[in-house]
C-alpha cells in the first residue's frame, strides 16, 4: 500500500533532521554564542580596559600597521562600538600560517601585544560557518546542513496536526508524549525566528552554492562581476610608487558628515603606502536592519573623497537586509537577548528532535540506532563542553605561550572529541547524567576559575557596574542550572514498554 | 524601553489566548464563556505590537516583538505547565497594569 502524504512527509521530517542533526546542533549553538561575539572577544581579552573612540582608535591601528605591516596588499579594520574595546585587523601577511593575520588591536596603542594571544568571539563566528574545515568545504556543509533544516522545518509544519489546537501544550511524565510536545513548544513558539535565521542563513551562503546567475551574465570574469556587485567600491591597482597616506582622522570626519547619524564601522585600506592606496569607510552594521549600506572612498595620499555610495538598488538591498537580519549585528540589547534565547531554543528543538528520533523506535536494532542513540549525547553534551573548554584554555594557558591561539582552539576541537568517544563507550542513559553532570559542575566552576586568573570576579563587576563580566558569570551560572536540571532528569525510565533483556533498546 | 511594557501585554494577551482553549481553562480551574477571553486575549496581542512598533526605529522594533511574543509564549507554557492555577491572576494582574500603561504611553 502507498503510504499516505502526511506519513511521506513526517519520513522526510525525521531523516532530514536526523542526517546533520549533530552537526546543526553544533552550528545552531555556535551561531547563538556568536550573537555575542562582540562580548566574547572583550571577556576573553581581559587585559584590554581602556576604551578609545573609534575614531582614535583607527588612528592607533593604522599608525601600528603602517609600522609593523607597511607592504601589506590591504588592510581591513572593523572599529570598536559600546559593545567591544579592541580594533578588529585583518590583513595579508605571507609569514602567518593561513596568509593572513585576524588580530585584535588594543584602542589606545593599536598594538595586538597589550591582550593575550586568542581568536576571541571571532573563533565562534567562523566555526559557526567553516566549522574549522579548508575552504570551502566547511561552508558547503554549513549550508548543506542550513537547507536540511528548512526542509525539517517547513515538513515539520505540514505534519504537525495541531499546531495551534497545541501552542501552549505541555504534558509532563509521559515519556514520549513528553518529548514530543516539548519538541513542538520549542518549535512552534519561536518559528518565526526559525525559519528566518535558516533561510537567511542560507542567503549567505547563496553566492558559493549558486554562482549560476554570475556564471551566465558574466562568464569567469569575475572581476567584473564584483565590481558591479560592489559598485560603492572603487579598486585600482597599486602603481609600486610609495606616497604616505594622509592622516585618516579627516578623511573619518569627513564620511561621518555623509553618515548622518550613523557611527562609523569598518575601514579599508587597499595598498596602503603605494600612490594608488584607497580608503573606504563604511557605516556601522548596527545602524540599520541591511549589512553594509553605505561607503565613502578616498584617495589614500590625497584625503580627497572618489565616491559616495549608498545602496538604493531593490534587489540588493533585500539581499543585504536578510543578511543583516541574520547577522544580527543591528539588535538592541533586549533583542540580542531574544537572538540568543529563540537560538537556544532552536538548538533545544534540534536536541529533542534527535531524542524523539530515538524514543520513536524502542524496537530498532543494530548499527544505526546503537550509534545514533551514543552520538546524540556526545554531540549534545559535546558541544557546550567544547566552547566551555575554549573559555578554560583562554583563563588557563600561560599568557607568554607561543601559538596560544591556536592552543584554545586545539582544547576545543579536543574535549569536543573526547566528548563524542566518551558517549561512544557509555550506555546512553548513564552519559547523559554523567555529562550534564560534568557541564554543570565545569559552567559553575569557570567563574571562579577566571577570577583566580584574572582577579575579575562577579562581586567586583556587580560594584563596578561591570555588566560584561557579570553578564557573563550569571550567564555561565544559568547554564550550570539548566545542566544540573538535566543531569537529574536524564535517562529517568519513561512510561514507554519495557526493552526486552540483552541488547539495550537505546534509551534516550 | 518598551520591552518591560510589550512583555506583559503579550503575556496577559497570549495568556487569556490560552485560557480561551477548553484544556486550558480546566487545568487553571475557570469556567467561562471562551469567547470574551479570546477576543481580549487578540485585543492584548494587538496592544502590544502597537506599543511595540511605536519607536525610533520600527523595523528594529518589530523584530523584537516577534522575539518577545516567543518569550511571552514561553512563559505562558511555563505557567500552564508548573502554576496552572496561577495563570488567570497573572494574567488579568500583569496585563490590566500594562494595558494601562500601554494607553498612557500611547497617547503621550
Amino acid at each position: 500500500m502507498k503510504p499516505g502524504f502526511r506519513q511521506s512527509i513526517a519520513g522526510l521530517h525525521s531523516w532530514s533532521g536526523l542526517i546533520l542533526g549533530w552537526l546543526l546542533f553544533a552550528i545552531v549553538l555556535s551561531g547563538t554564542a556568536t550573537v555575542f561575539r562582540s562580548e566574547i572577544s572583550d571577556w576573553m581579552r581581559p587585559e584590554v580596559v581602556k576604551a578609545a573612540p573609534p575614531e582614535a582608535a583607527i588612528e592607533a591601528a593604522v599608525r601600528w600597521l603602517g609600522t609593523h605591516h607597511p607592504k601589506a596588499a590591504g588592510w581591513y579594520l572593523t572599529a570598536p562600538d559600546e559593545r567591544i574595546l579592541t580594533t578588529q585587523a585583518v590583513f595579508d601577511d605571507a609569514a602567518a600560517p593561513l596568509g593572513y593575520r585576524d588580530i585584535a588591536l588594543d584602542p589606545v596603542s593599536g598594538s595586538p601585544d597589550v591582550a593575550r594571544a586568542t581568536l576571541g568571539g571571532e573563533f565562534l563566528y567562523r566555526f559557526h560557518f567553516e566549522l574549522q574545515l579548508p575552504y570551502p568545504w566547511g561552508r558547503y556543509l554549513a549550508v548543506a546542513a542550513a537547507m536540511l533544516m528548512l526542509i525539517a522545518i517547513v515538513s515539520g509544519i505540514i505534519i504537525h496536526k495541531r499546531i495551534f489546537k497545541d501552542i501552549f501544550t505541555f504534558r509532563a511524565g509521559k515519556g514520549k508524549r513528553s518529548w514530543l510536545d516539548a519538541h513542538n513548544v520549542l518549535g512552534v513558539l519561536a518559528l518565526p525566528f526559525h525559519l528566518m535565521i535558516t533561510a537567511t542563513g542560507i542567503v549567505t551562503l547563496l553566492s558559493l552554492v549558486m554562482p549560476w546567475g554570475t556564471a551566465a551574465n558574466y562568464g569567469a570574469d569575475l572581476e567584473t562581476a564584483f565590481a558591479e556587485a560592489a559598485p560603492g567600491l572603487v579598486s585600482r591597482e597599486a602603481v609600486g610608487r610609495p606616497a604616505p597616506l594622509a592622516p585618516i582622522g579627516p578623511m573619518l570626519a569627513a564620511a561621518r558628515q555623509h553618515f548622518g547619524e550613523g557611527r562609523v564601522g569598518r575601514v579599508s585600506i587597499a595598498n596602503p603606502g603605494d600612490a594608488n592606496a584607497i580608503v573606504t569607510i563604511g557605516k556601522h552594521d548596527g545602524d540599520q536592519l541591511a549589512y553594509a549600506a553605505q561607503t565613502v572612498s578616498f584617495d589614500g595620499p590625497s584625503g580627497r573623497i572618489l565616491k559616495h555610495y549608498a545602496e538604493t538598488r531593490p534587489a540588493q538591498r533585500t539581499s543585504d537586509v536578510l543578511y543583516g537580519l541574520h547577522m544580527g549585528r543591528f539588535a538592541p540589547e533586549v533583542s540580542r537577548w531574544l537572538y540568543f534565547l529563540c537560538g537556544l531554543a532552536l538548538a533545544a528543538t534540534i536536541a529533542t528532535g534527535l531524542i524523539l528520533w530515538i524514543r520513536s523506535r524502542p524496537q530498532a536494532r543494530g548499527a544505526g540506532p546503537w550509534i545514533a542513540a551514543r552520538l546524540n549525547v556526545g554531540a549534545v553534551a559535546g558541544f557546550p563542553a567544547a566552547i566551555l573548554a575554549l573559555f578554560y584554555a583562554n583563563r588557563l594557558l600561560p599568557a607568554q605561550m607561543p601559538g596560544r591561539a591556536e592552543g584554545e582552539v586545539s582544547a576545543f576541537v579536543w574535549v569536543w572529541g573526547v566528548a563524542i568517544a566518551f558517549a561512544m563507550l557509555r550506555a546512553p542513559a548513564r552519559a547523559w547524567r554523567e555529562a550534564f553532570a560534568v557541564l554543570a559542575l565545569a559552567a559553575a566552576a569557570l567563574p571562579v576559575v577566571s577570577f583566580v586568573a584574572t582577579g575579575r570576579g562577579l562581586w567586583s563587576a556587580v560594584i563596578g557596574g561591570d555588566w560584561l563580566f557579570a553578564g557573563f558569570d550569571l550567564t555561565l551560572f544559568a547554564f550550570a542550572a539548566l545542566a544540573a536540571t538535566i543531569a537529574r532528569r536524564a535517562g529517568v525510565p519513561s512510561a514507554g514498554p519495557v526493552p526486552r533483556r540483552g541488547r539495550q533498546a537505546v534509551p534516550a | 524601553m518598551s520591552a518591560a511594557l510589550v512583555l506583559p501585554l503579550a503575556f496577559g494577551g497570549l495568556s487569556l489566548l490560552s485560557l480561551s482553549m477548553q484544556r486550558h481553562a480546566r487545568d487553571a480551574g475557570i469556567t467561562a464563556d471562551p469567547h470574551w477571553p479570546r477576543w481580549l486575549g487578540w485585543g492584548g496581542v494587538l496592544l502590544s505590537l502597537a506599543v511595540a512598533v511605536d519607536a525610533p526605529n520600527w523595523r528594529f522594533a518589530l523584530v523584537e516583538w516577534i522575539g518577545l511574543m516567543a518569550v511571552a509564549a514561553a512563559l505562558v507554557v511555563l505557567t500552564l505547565y508548573g502554576r496552572p492555577r496561577a495563570l488567570p491572576k497573572l494574567a488579568a494582574g500583569g496585563g490590566l497594569l500594562a494595558a494601562a500603561a500601554a494607553l498612557l504611553h500611547l497617547i503621550g
